[in-house]
């Protein structure tokens, strides 16, 4: 039998779960009651402080999956290749979220839930990227290869991020322009930068925790598969 | 429709997605040390 035993005292939520939960607490009591309304969209408006700080945070986990599969394709570190899925599965949930937060403010100011433009196609293509890497993950066996065709698959997903970032400057759409992250100085009144602000650093960090999290569900995951064949 | 309607919705989406997902980690990682436990004991 296997001498691996899955690790059984680290919690996989740890203390910085419960940080980053006290921040998204936060982030919902500064946006909802202490933000001013935007004159023309009213309350709906205030979805933007969740909506732009999970794709922010999505952009992040991609980036962090594509970094750790160029790694691994260099150094084949197991530990990256791990690292790489966690960010990518992570990566889905926020990517997710920026899917459903979207539609629920354009219903609103557009009058529709979707509409085939540059930057929202872009994103739903991205989506289903990260997805495909995820379910091929799961349908390949052998360790190697997995590894090295998903790492592949990552980089290329990641090169999609710079498009959707552009795409408002690159195509006719619908979708707002960066009214932040541009060369210019930011275009928001002081009070919405600021609960903005926060809203990115508190999203960006439980992105990071949830990532650690499904880091070690990882180590738990491969050990006790071990543990159970026998390592066969 | 109140204007408040959309974010409300939105805000639980979100806490319900990110919460569930940090859970459903919790839940799955436990899943698999109570198997091991039960496969470690069996096997003594």
């Amino acid at each position: 039998m296997s001498s691996i035993q899955v690790p059984e005292r680290r919690p996989i939520l740890g203390p910085w779960f419960a940080v980053a939960a006290i921040l998204m607490i936060g982030v919902y009591i500064r946006a909802i009651f202490f933000t001013p309304a935007e004159a023309t969209q009213g309350l709906a408006q205030k979805i933007y402080y969740i909506h732009v700080p999970s794709a922010i945070s999505a952009y992040l986990a991609v980036s962090i999956t594509a970094l750790m599969s160029i790694v691994y394709l260099w150094l084949h570190e197991e530990r990256a290749d791990r690292l790489a899925e966690a960010s990518a599965e992570v990566g889905l949930v926020f990517l997710s979220g920026v899917l459903i937060t979207g539609p629920l403010w354009g219903r609103w100011i557009w009058g529709t839930w979707w509409t085939w433009d540059a930057r929202l196609t872009l994103t739903l293509f991205l989506w289903f990227l990260v997805a495909a890497y995820l379910v091929m993950r799961g349908a390949i066996e052998e360790d190697a290869m997995r590894a090295r065709y998903s790492a592949v698959l990552a980089v290329l997903a990641a090169i999609l991020i710079p498009f959707i970032h552009l795409s408002v400057y690159m195509f006719r759409t619908l979708h707002p322009m960066p009214i932040v992250l541009k060369p210019s100085a930011p275009s928001l009144p002081h009070e919405m930068l600021v609960t903005l602000l926060f809203s990115m650093a508190s999203m960006a960090f439980l992105c990071v925790v949830l990532i650690g999290a499904r880091y070690r569900f990882g180590i738990v995951r491969d050990a006790a598969r071990l543990e159970l064949t026998g390592g066969a | 429709m109140d204007t408040s309607t959309p974010y409300h919705i939105a805000y639980t989406v979100i806490a319900v997605l990110y919460g569930g997902y940090a859970f459903s980690l919790w839940v799955r990682a436990r899943r698999l040390r109570r198997s091991a436990r039960a496969f470690r004991s069996g096997s003594e």
